[in-house]
This record gives C-alpha cells, sequence and structure tokens, in this order.
C-alpha cells in the first residue's frame, strides 16, 4: 500500500457557481518502480478543455465538456495529494480515447533498486 | 449522484490507502456521514456509470444523431447494426492493469454494452456515419426522404 498519492476533498471553486453538472470521473492508480501512474476516464474531453495541474501537493485534474449555451456542461474533477517521493517537474499526460494517462515518475532517491550482492 | 466534500484538516497526517478510504482510527465521529456517502457514491456510480452509458438521441432536422460515451473502446471492439429503424449498438471494453504495475486503485471497470432501439422515422442506413472520438461514438443517421422536414407555406384563404 502506497501514502504517496491520496485523495483530498475538492473545495467549492468559482466553477460551482456556474451550472454544470459535477462529476467524479473513475480513477485507476497504479504504481511500477519508476512512476505512479493515474488513469482517468473523461470522454468528450478534449485537451483545449483539459487541466492537469500539479500546485505541491496537490495534483488536480479535471475536465470540462462545454454544452451549447454552458447551461449543462459536464465537469470532471479529481484531487489528489502527492507526498514528496514525486518529480513534479516530470510529470506527463496525454489523454486518448477519452482516457487521460497522468504518469508521475518517482523522485531518484525514491526508485526502486536492486543491489547486487557479491560474494567475498 | 452523490457528491463527496472533506475538509483537508480533517485528514490525519498519513491515511492508509485502502479500499474506499475507509476512515483511519482516531478519526472523529464527524467523519462517519462523509465516509458513508464516499462509499456509497463509489458504489452508487459503479451501479450506473458516471458517465452517459445510454445512448442519447437528437433530432439536428436532416438526420437523427445517436450518441454513447464508451471512453478506452476501441473501433474494433463496436458492433453497430442498422436494419429498417431498428438500431443495435454493442461495444466492450476489457481491462488489465498494465504490464509491471501494481494497482492501488481500481475504478474503472470493464463493460459490455448493449443496446438496441427502434428510431422514431425511417433512416438511410447507406449513408449512415459512425465515428468514435474522445471516447464518444457518434452516429449519424439521415432521415429518409420522406422523413425530411418540410416547411409548409401557409396561404391566406
Amino acid at each position: 500500500m502506497t501514502q504517496n498519492i491520496v485523495e483530498t476533498p475538492k473545495t467549492s471553486g468559482p466553477e460551482l457557481a456556474q451550472r454544470a453538472q459535477e462529476i467524479m470521473p473513475p480513477v485507476d492508480i497504479y504504481e511500477n518502480d519508476h512512476e505512479l501512474l493515474v488513469l482517468a476516464d473523461l470522454p468528450r474531453v478534449t485537451t483545449e478543455n483539459l487541466t492537469v495541474e500539479v500546485n505541491h501537493p496537490e495534483l488536480k485534474i479535471q475536465g470540462r465538456v462545454p454544452s451549447a449555451n454552458h447551461q449543462s456542461d459536464i465537469v470532471y474533477t479529481r484531487i489528489f495529494r502527492l507526498d514528496s517521493s514525486m518529480d513534479v517537474a516530470k510529470i506527463e499526460a496525454k489523454i486518448s480515447e477519452g482516457v487521460l494517462e497522468v504518469h508521475l515518475p518517482k523522485s531518484e532517491p525514491y526508485r526502486v533498486r536492486k543491489i547486487e550482492v557479491t560474494g567475498a | 449522484m452523490l457528491n463527496i466534500y472533506r475538509n483537508t484538516n480533517e485528514w490525519p497526517s498519513f491515511v492508509p490507502f485502502a479500499l474506499f478510504d475507509l476512515p483511519a482510527p482516531g478519526r472523529s465521529f464527524s467523519n462517519l456521514r462523509q465516509d458513508l456517502d464516499r462509499v456509497f457514491g463509489t458504489y452508487e456510480q459503479s451501479l450506473n456509470g458516471p458517465y452517459a452509458q445510454t445512448a442519447q438521441l437528437r433530432d439536428s432536422g436532416s438526420d437523427l444523431v445517436v450518441t454513447i460515451d464508451l471512453p478506452g473502446v476501441s473501433k474494433k471492439d463496436v458492433e453497430l447494426t442498422i436494419s429498417g429503424d431498428n438500431i443495435f449498438i454493442r461495444a466492450t471494453r476489457t481491462l488489465s492493469p498494465p504490464e509491471g504495475y501494481t494497482a492501488h486503485r481500481r475504478e474503472r471497470s470493464s463493460f459490455k454494452f448493449e443496446q438496441a432501439f427502434q428510431l422514431p422515422v425511417a433512416v438511410e442506413s447507406e449513408t449512415a456515419i459512425a465515428n468514435l472520438q474522445d471516447g464518444v461514438l457518434t452516429v449519424t443517421l439521415p432521415k429518409s426522404p420522406n422523413a425530411q422536414p418540410k416547411q409548409i407555406t401557409v396561404k391566406a384563404g
């Protein structure tokens, strides 16, 4: 189990003042020796309407699906709190087929390393 | 859908990363309601799906437009059949953890979506267009000539 990424509450922002349907998109979180991988289902969200923001220690994913009159926009939001093991400068994100991938590389001291044991 | 709000300062310094984020020992009882909302909110989402996973039908005048959210579904996993004024959509999403990774949270699920319905007017299935983009399937079905909108001029008597 990991403590390097935990979910934090969504605080009321100006976007809540507008009429929009707030949706918590489903998220998968995976980890390997080098990185954390966050996957989120964001159908209809294009790169122009998507923000992936790291304001340490928060990782905020927000996508908007605009509607014709802006009265029934959909806003997808998830916020996670990162610990200091992530190399924030090297976070990468891409979206394809409506699925967002955020790669969060671990900073050097936190990577898993195998140490070869040599005999005498 | 339940919205889950939590106050940051209610978090203990370290929260075990458990399924549903159940309360850590020592958390105050006042969080219980939020925790329950959270658990059942997640459960509710797992039942209904958080996005529009039912086909939506729109009439654009000359066409009928069917849309459905299918994030992570590739073209080869979508089957679309139109016969007369009946339409049948089948889509499958099979998810497996990426190789070499361990899972900490898995809210996204595999699904098999099937929906058949009758269209309100006859369509020209030969000129129908289906497009899968940004995780959304859009099927544009031109109405048959008889079903096209017509403007009728009202003459004065």
